[in-house]
């Protein structure tokens, strides 16, 4: 059960890196062509900056799964530091009870969450934001992102909870 | 005030000094008013994507990743010569390169932590040797980071205009004079203050070569040729926007591909390995500012929308008369904000609760979007939650209060009364973005 987790997390991870790193250069390619097509070969191309919105939007929302899964997200944590730096067994079981705050926050996020993924599959001709492109894809990412965001936090939860079990243990022995 | 805002405003403060990750408190926060109000959740959901959806928020990602880039394509490395051939032979010089080559970077990176993250490490070492202390040279480049925010492209600017529906390339031009003089002001101090910061015994060690004025001609002319790749990049950045050849977004886009050849093909230090880490770090970057931005704007409309705004400008103007004192209390309010939280947040929440105000007093809102931005400059440089503190930090090996009292010094002698000076002279910001792009673009100030 546990490798079988591992492997899912490595997958994801991979995923992510490469849906999001692919979509940052994409982006930047497909903007820089349009200034190159404008000023060179004097052909604007109608749909070239509604296709580099439409990607970055979709890579904008895997990062921030992505940065969940790094534990980057920012929080004002002098407090903490504060009250629990010198005791790091605490501040430990502290950072724990914040991600567990934090996933119960996204589970109660995730209702408004799909039914704006719903209406987005059952009304895919809303999807008009962008012209050119469905962007009823774009809400159904942004409820990928948050069951990653979930997925993240769940897996850190564990880890955290294993290493403190074995740290315990190690120092019972 | 009804229960459902009093229930929004207490989880969001209890959150943010328990130390719960800001993306996911605004939301908490925002979800709690709103399930008491018994108002529909999907405004929760409805804004969050539709706050992402933005041209602006693209811009700040190129912005982001030519920053990043910078340091990794050896492109710093080049303007700190540069920087030194032009003021290192002064008195207290070599800190100077600091704040100089902070000026060149900002104008690249568009932001304070990339500055500090390319320059400490090539700076602190080497003003070692000639008897800096390190703590002051770190310090005095965490202190100049900010200028990041003020010295165009900005990302703070561009936060700042996706709220406030302002010209991008008019708070750009802002916030020119207050960074310029904010530099100025940090080497006068520089010049006075650096002997106390001096180890005499390491610096008589050090000989410096004497060079004639024609030699030192002929250095500038050296360092400048090679640092010109760098330096083209601000100009190509500022041409393309002021020349109205591209949009800011599209000169972001530039700016990368600008760097990645440079990096490539002209200075050959940038590889594929360095490529992804700059990348990757990006992707982290963004993936910060966007769930702020996100859930931010979900925090901030749910404000508005039960008229906390309003009420906020009743009760300011209420308590002054003045628009002295309104503007001062604005600055105390915002620099005590910044003392707690990153910049960022801190412009998503504050701008759309001050607005109706400062419409109401009639300040501008291009001198207001330069009095915001140097505040949550400052708010970077000031304890306890200093975000160029801390990497400065752990990037030199000084510790925390071995930082603080000389960051302090110049937060009192140059920083607040820049800020002042910003704030009650409107010229300052106004009057460049007047003359470059017309009064009707600036509106009366």
């Amino acid at each position: 059960m546990k490798s079988l987790i591992e492997r899912i997390n490595r997958f994801i991870l991979l995923f992510e890196n490469i849906a999001c790193s692919l979509g940052l250069i994409l982006t930047t390619f497909l903007v820089f062509i349009q200034v190159i097509n404008r000023y060179w070969l004097h052909l604007e191309i109608m749909w070239l900056s509604d296709l580099a919105l439409y990607i970055f939007v979709f890579s904008i929302l895997l990062t921030i799964s992505l940065t969940t899964r790094e534990e980057g997200h920012t929080a004002v944590d002098v407090f903490a530091e504060a009250f629990f730096g010198k005791k790091p067994k605490v501040h430990f079981a502290y950072r724990m009870f914040l991600n567990f705050i934090s996933l119960i926050i996204l589970i109660v996020f995730l209702s408004p969450v799909w039914r704006f993924t719903l209406r987005a599959l059952k009304y895919p001709e809303y999807g008009t934001l962008v012209r050119w492109f469905n962007t009823s894809w774009l809400a159904e990412t942004m409820f990928v992102m948050l069951i990653l965001c979930i997925f993240h936090l769940c897996f850190i939860i564990f880890s955290n909870f294993s290493n403190l079990t074995k740290g315990n243990r190690g120092n019972e022995k | 005030m009804s229960l459902g805002v009093f229930l929004a405003i207490s989880v969001f403060f209890v959150g943010l000094f328990g130390g719960i990750p800001l993306g996911w408190l605004f939301i908490a926060s925002s979800a709690t008013g709103i399930i008491v109000a018994g108002m529909p959740l999907s405004f929760v959901a409805n804004t969050f994507y539709h706050s992402l959806n933005s041209y602006v928020i693209m811009a700040i990602a190129f912005f982001v990743y030519a920053g990043s880039l910078i340091s990794e394509a050896g492109l710093a490395d080049r303007i700190v010569r540069f920087s030194y051939a032009l003021v290192g032979r002064i008195r207290g010089g070599m800190e100077a390169v600091g704040i100089v080559s902070t000026i060149f970077l900002s104008a690249l990176t568009g932001s304070s932590v990339p500055c500090i993250s390319a320059l400490i490490p090539l700076l602190v070492p080497r003003l070692e040797k000639y008897g800096y202390k390190r703590e002051y040279t770190t310090a005095i480049l965490c202190s100049s980071s900010f200028m990041g925010y003020l010295i165009p492209p900005s990302v703070p600017a561009l936060i700042y205009c996706l709220v406030a529906q302002q010209s991008v390339s008019a708070i750009f031009l802002s916030t020119v004079f207050p960074g310029l003089i904010l530099a100025l002001g940090y080497a006068i101090l520089n010049y006075f203050i650096c002997p106390r910061y001096m180890d005499e015994k390491k610096a008589s060690e050090i000989t410096e070569e004497v060079l004639s004025f024609r030699e030192r001609l002929l250095e500038l002319r050296n360092s400048t040729w090679v640092a010109l790749p760098a330096l083209g990049c601000p100009l190509v950045i500022l041409i393309g926007i002021y020349g109205g050849i591209c949009t800011p977004n599209e000169a972001g886009a530039i700016a990368v591909i600008y760097c990645m050849i440079i990096g490539f093909w002209v200075y050959r230090e940038l590889t594929m390995r360095k490529l992804w880490s700059a990348t990757y770090s990006s992707l982290i970057s963004m993936g910060v500012i966007a769930i702020l931005i996100a859930s931010g704007t979900v925090f901030a409309r749910y404000l508005i929308r039960v008229g906390v705004a309003q009420q906020l400008a009743g009760f300011i103007l209420g308590m002054f008369d003045s628009k002295v004192l309104i503007l001062l209390s604005l600055n105390i309010f915002l620099l005590l904000l910044g003392m707690f939280m990153d910049g960022v947040p801190v412009l998503i929440l504050s701008v759309p609760l001050i607005l109706p105000l400062m419409n109401e007093i009639g300040v501008n809102l291009v001198h207001l979007g330069a009095i915001v931005i140097l505040n949550v400059g400052l708010g970077v440089v000031t304890p306890p939650f200093a975000m160029s503190i801390f990497v400065g930090s752990r990037l030199s090996g000084c510790s925390y209060s071995e930082l603080v009292p000389i960051m302090i010094l110049f937060l009192i002698f140059v920083g607040i009364p820049v800020l002042l000076l910003t704030t009650y002279i409107p010229a300052l910001s106004c009057w460049l973005p007047s003359i470059v792009l017309g009064p009707q673009v600036v509106g009366a100030w």
